[in-house]
């Protein structure tokens, strides 16, 4: 019995220690993208939040750091257009480009196919979210530099939904790359979903009037809502009439909905694209 | 440490089906601990294919192959096998990561759990060995072929692992590094390794391997060492120099001679360019070469008779076996009896 223990205990260690060389080899070999992306990220930042209320006179702030951080990450703009597609480029050729570029003949067999698909998507979530953890510090920066008063705490709130919300994305390109061809074509359907697919999913449910809580862009909201300190009470949906009919259009889902499905969203992609790329061949 | 002639890979029955497409039929054929084998057969016979099977880069269709566990009992490495000796592999044209080669070995070196306190003088070992010590921290993207195919060989035995695939591993390599690979390959195998090897250069095959398994269109040819084929396949040859010169008119007369003499030693079958005669003049080494079945007994009585009986008639230099060509023979003979 203690010796079975033991052979299961060295053999946690000498699994963790292969999935730990490879999340250190993908870092080692992806530090370029870490600082190209994490400039891109903070210099649109500075150009298109920054600078206007420093350059442009008559130029007034919004009165107060919630709608500040809102504003600059606010669904659709620039910058988070920009965060999203960082993490499409990142995660667009983690699998298929081990194929197309034939470097797998390095690994396989000499590690499982699971180590290498999970190591690397550890590898590279690493890396976005250390991009976005500078994206947020600056945003963070800027807002004590302009208001002069102590950061929000909802603004960690925030960061982390987005890194969950960044996860879903990360496996949901990760999925793709792990059967399509080449990392161009995940790079443009990934691109398509977050543009216009995700949004088109959320019109069928609106008309109905339920809670389309399967919906990314609706899941998104989230994000913005729980930086206001009183998040918890804010109506989760406004009511209307269209003529006779009472109609309801939701604002945001529930912490814990949010949590689930985002959750349920990632395990689900991760584990089909495991699957994939288990049954490609080389 | 494996024990010699011990079964370390055995493949069975193989299979591999593309759609409609049959890339391999059947495929048997085992390799003993300490062995080289070499992979023969023309483009698209399905060599590649075999070796990305043992190397579970691919599943085969239906059959086997079974890799020795470090326990000494044979696994099939499609059912979930645990424990199995170390291999080591290059397949195909080797691309790699874009980094140098010091942390691509490194890396290898980490995956495959070899030492980590020798990780780094077996890196500089090989690097000096393949003459790639310079380049130790150059990108890889800048090297040459044939320094691509010398670091894939390094990543395949970086972790001296007990079982080495190599696919067509001297491609783009000078000859240098050739009889470079080539000793290297030898030393491995006098450490008890065993080693795959595809290949279309006849001669280092020749050089080093003990067995060969032929393959044509997916279908196995032979599996032997490579004397017993060429005696299967009757082209087992003997060169006889002759040091006196030989009359043009008199090579007919001796030619008869000979055959009269030696007819139950020499084997005649259909005459055609691929499979000449028994006995055959060669003008411009002024020399005959008798085709035998290849033992020992049968050379010896050749030779004998020659010295006997063909005193006065021929003056016998020097008496020895064609190696090389005999391989190309062997290759090009066993193909042409599958077409």
């Amino acid at each position: 019995m203690r010796k079975n223990n033991r052979n299961m205990h060295a053999k946690i260690i000498y699994n963790l220690r292969k999935i730990s060389a490879i999340i250190k080899f993908e870092i080692h070999l992806q530090k370029k993208k870490i600082i190209y992306f994490s400039i891109l990220a903070i210099s649109m930042y500075v150009v298109i939040v920054v600078m206007p209320y420093v350059l442009i006179p008559n130029t007034s702030l919004p009165p107060t750091q919630y709608e500040f951080y809102q504003l600059n990450r606010g669904y659709m703009s620039y910058i988070y257009l920009v965060l999203l597609l960082i993490n499409s480029f990142v995660f667009s050729g983690i699998i298929n480009s081990e194929y197309t570029q034939k470097t797998a003949l390095n690994i396989f067999p000499l590690v499982s196919k699971f180590k290498i698909y999970f190591g690397k998507f550890i590898a590279n979530f690493l890396i976005l979210i250390g991009i976005y953890t500078i994206h947020y510090l600056v945003m963070a920066l800027f807002s004590y530099y302009f208001y002069g008063e102590p950061i929000f705490y909802t603004l960690i709130f925030s960061f982390g939904l987005f890194i969950l919300y960044s996860l879903v994305l990360a496996s949901i390109t990760t999925f793709l790359s792990s059967f399509m061809a080449s990392p161009i074509s995940v790079l443009i359907t990934i691109m398509g979903l977050i543009l216009i697919g995700f949004d088109l999913i959320n019109l069928i449910p609106t008309s109905l009037g339920l809670e389309p809580i399967y919906s990314l862009s609706y899941l998104d909201n989230i994000i913005n809502y729980i930086l206001y300190p009183n998040f918890s009470s804010l109506p989760r949906y406004i009511e209307y009439y269209e003529g006779s009919d009472l109609l309801r259009r939701w604002l945001f889902p529930s912490l814990g909905g949010a949590l689930f499905v985002l959750s349920l969203y990632s395990i689900i992609f991760l584990l089909v694209g495991f699957i994939l790329f288990k049954r490609r061949d080389l | 440490m494996l024990i010699i002639s011990e079964t370390i890979l055995k493949v069975e029955n193989v299979d591999k089906k593309y759609k409609k497409f049959s890339a391999l039929n059947q495929i048997n054929f085992c390799i003993q601990s300490g062995e080289i084998v070499g992979l023969l057969g023309p483009n698209g016979a399905g060599k590649t294919t075999i070796l990305k099977i043992i190397s579970q880069l691919t599943k085969p269709s239906s059959g086997k192959v079974l890799i020795i566990d470090k326990n000494g009992e044979l696994q099939d490495i499609n059912n979930s096998p645990k424990n199995l000796i170390e291999r080591g592999f290059l397949i195909d044209i080797p691309q790699f990561y874009d980094t140098n080669p010091y942390s691509l070995l490194k890396y290898i070196a980490r995956l495959t759990n070899y030492r980590k306190q020798n990780t780094i003088s077996r890196i500089n070992f090989l690097l000096k060995k393949f003459d790639l010590y310079d380049w130790k921290y150059k990108k890889i993207k800048t090297f040459s072929k044939g320094m691509k195919q010398k670091l894939g060989f390094m990543v395949g035995i970086i972790h001296e692992p007990d079982l080495v695939i190599l696919d067509e591993p001297q491609t783009g390599l000078d000859p240098e590094s050739r009889i470079l690979m080539r000793d290297f390959l030898k030393q491995i195998q006098s450490e008890g390794k065993s080693i795959i090897i595809s290949s279309h250069m006849l001669n280092e095959i020749r050089e080093i391997c003990d067995k060969i398994v032929l393959i044509n269109k997916g279908n196995l040819i032979g599996f032997d060492t490579i004397d017993n084929l060429e005696r299967e396949f009757f082209v087992k040859e003997i060169i006889c120099e002759i040091s006196n010169p030989i009359q043009l008119n008199d090579v007919s007369i001796i030619m008869n001679k000979l055959e009269q003499e030696l007819k139950t030693l020499i084997i005649n079958t259909e005459d055609d360019d691929k499979n000449p005669k028994g006995i055959r003049y060669d003008s411009t080494h002024n020399s005959f070469i008798f085709r035998y079945d290849g033992s020992m007994d049968s050379r010896s009585k050749i030779l004998n008779i020659l010295s006997n009986k063909f005193s006065s008639d021929l003056a016998v230099s020097s008496f020895y076996e064609p190696k090389d060509s005999q391989l190309e023979k062997l290759y090009t003979q066993m193909l042409s009896k599958t077409k």
